[in-house]
């Protein structure tokens, strides 16, 4: 609005000027002319807005002065007791202090920007701050809460580890006395079902707290510090040896556990499980060592407990497979890949093969080896172990024992039918020597 | 230096011993006119006060109504021995007064257009004071028309 006005000045100015033609004047109108042109462009200069509107007025004065620089006598004398050099220099010193106000004025509008603009941004760094201090609440909460459900997973952890220790205690003991009853089996049995729950359980706190650190190790805006937080409760936590903890009790389970298929399956996929995550997590659990040499160790080791545990869960596999002989009496020597399987089934059916039982064959045909070995045992083991081929051949060796049995039965069906064939013609022929000693 | 010292006392004893005292020379004109409008009376003055005087005759004597000169502007200028020329638009003449003790004394009135004029003014000049009305010039003294013709 102030830049219209100024220029709306400046543009009767001209139009002013444009009424400045002398050919034949009063000099009252000269000089009356002169005094509003002069009173005009000093308020129009007064009221300067910018440097552009003051580049015109300088050119204006200019103007004037040019214009009436001839009047100059008759405006000494109209313009008393200035002079008309004077009245045009009071023009000039004004334009210089207006020239000097717009300049301060700029700065002054640079400086009002500039702390517009550090406001404008103070503002954001606060609403910034406010945030982070919110988001630093709500991490110190989460914190708290990870750190309290980290300790409460941990000593649950240690507890579970400690009735776990006593159940292998009391595992070992039985299976040191060898008995082969029921009875015992049962209570073997019962054991590691509980050791074995016990163990799945820590397995799931483990992987809860391993998910819990990592998730919130993982999320994108944590700071550096944030970060050291969570390493430092892991490390309070004792995170890797909980972990090694927990592999060396599956170990230790597998190692003494009798499985049914069912288990094979649940352990392989908890094993599978366990190697993803700590995969998943290993870039986490780099962090949390100071220096290579042990960083590289206990990772190392953690790797190798778990290939122990994918060997040894194969080899209870197999125990397990053994047991099934056992309890149906089937006395095989120890096995523990496919390869001794293989072998020793067909040693055994070989060996029955030289003297076919038929009762030794019912127990192992129906008891072991259709179900629960072939139905349910077999489809566990992946052909990679036990090849096609291996189970072509023991299906054969089977079905060669078979064959056996079933012509050693139709011989003694023969020989029955024959029996009964000469006693019933001993009798027909005892009956018609009898016939004519009988009165007529 | 005695003798300058008498030279001056002489001087001042017969200036005290004088009855009139004249100046001169002297120049009476202004340097423009001045241009004031008469208020409903006819009197004319301004601010700084030039002259003050009741214009109401002069617009009788041109267009016999004293009255016509309540909000119009008259024109005066003073020459250089001190006589007042005084007019107004649609006056057909140029008045030329003396004053003294509290009068404008008429001492020539001088025809410019019968028509009478249109936007007059004065400008003090070295010969005179300069009439221009109706497009046209003219160089006036005490006497009249020194150049320039009337219409």
């Amino acid at each position: 609005m102030k830049k219209l006005s100024g220029l709306l000045t400046v543009l009767v100015l001209l139009l002013l000027q444009v009424g400045g033609a002398f050919a034949q004047s009063s000099d009252y109108e000269i000089i009356d002319s002169f005094k509003k042109r002069h009173q005009s462009l000093l308020a129009s200069i007064k009221a300067v807005q910018d440097l552009g509107q003051r580049d015109l007025l300088a050119n204006e004065i200019d103007r004037l002065e040019g214009e009436y620089g001839q009047h100059r006598k008759l405006l000494g004398e109209g313009l008393y007791p200035e002079s008309f050099e004077a009245s045009i220099g009071r023009l000039r010193d004004q334009l210089n202090q207006s020239t000097a106000r717009l300049h301060l004025a700029e700065e002054s509008k640079n400086d009002k920007l500039q702390i517009v603009e550090k406001t404008r941004k103070i503002e954001a760094q606060e609403s910034t701050i406010k945030v982070i201090s919110t988001q630093n609440e709500e991490y110190r909460a989460a914190l708290e809460k990870l750190s309290r459900d980290v300790q409460e997973q941990s000593a649950r952890i240690e507890q579970l580890t400690a009735e776990n220790t006593g159940l292998l205690e009391k595992i070992k003991a039985l299976q040191l006395e060898s008995r082969k009853d029921k009875e015992s089996i049962a209570k073997l049995r019962e054991l590691t079902d509980k050791l074995y729950a016990n163990i799945r359980d820590r397995e799931e706190l483990i992987v809860k707290m391993m998910d819990s650190l990592f998730d919130e190790y993982s999320k994108a805006d944590l700071t550096d510090a944030q970060k050291k937080n969570i390493l430092a409760i892991a490390q309070k936590n004792d995170y890797v040896s909980k972990i090694v903890t927990t592999i060396d009790g599956n170990i230790n389970y597998v190692g003494t556990a009798l499985l049914t298929p069912q288990d094979v399956n649940v352990i392989r996929d908890q094993q599978k499980r366990l190697a993803l995550k700590w995969d998943g997590i290993k870039p986490f659990v780099s962090k949390l060592y100071p220096d290579d040499q042990s960083r590289t160790r206990d990772i190392t080791m953690v790797d190798g407990r778990l290939a122990d545990l994918k060997s040894g869960t194969g080899e209870a596999t197999w125990r397990s497979i053994q047991q099934v002989f056992t309890t149906n009496g089937i006395a095989l020597a120890p096995f523990r890949n496919a390869g001794e399987f293989s072998t020793l089934v067909l040693a055994y059916v070989d060996a029955q093969l030289k003297e076919p039982s038929r009762e030794k064959y019912q127990v192992f045909k129906h008891k072991v080896w259709d179900s629960p070995i072939k139905d349910q045992w077999l489809p566990v083991i992946p052909l990679e172990e036990l090849t096609v081929k291996q189970r072509a051949d023991l299906e054969d060796r089977i079905a060669l024992w078979d064959k056996k049995i079933s012509a050693a039965l139709w011989r003694w069906v023969l020989i029955g039918g024959f029996a009964a064939a000469m006693l019933a013609l001993v009798v027909v022929m005892v009956g018609r020597k009898k016939k004519p000693t009988l009165p007529a | 230096m005695r003798k300058a010292a008498l030279v001056c006392s002489l001087a001042i004893l017969a200036l005290s011993g004088c009855a009139t005292v004249t100046l001169k020379p002297v120049d009476f004109s202004w340097s423009y006119e001045s241009v004031l409008t008469a208020d409903s009376a006819g009197y004319v003055r301004a601010e700084p006060k030039t002259i003050a005087f009741n214009a109401g005759e002069l617009f009788r004597a041109e267009m016999k109504d004293p009255g016509a000169a309540a909000g119009t502007i008259v024109r005066i200028i003073r020459d250089y021995e001190g006589y007042y020329f005084i007019t107004a638009p649609g006056f057909r003449h140029v008045y030329i007064f003396t004053g003294a003790k509290g009068e404008l004394t008429l001492k020539k009135k001088v025809l410019i257009a019968e028509q009478g004029m249109e936007k007059p003014f004065f400008n003090r000049r070295d010969l005179g004071v300069e009439l221009v009305a109706n497009g046209q010039a003219y160089l006036l003294s005490r006497k009249g028309i020194v150049s320039g013709e009337k219409k």
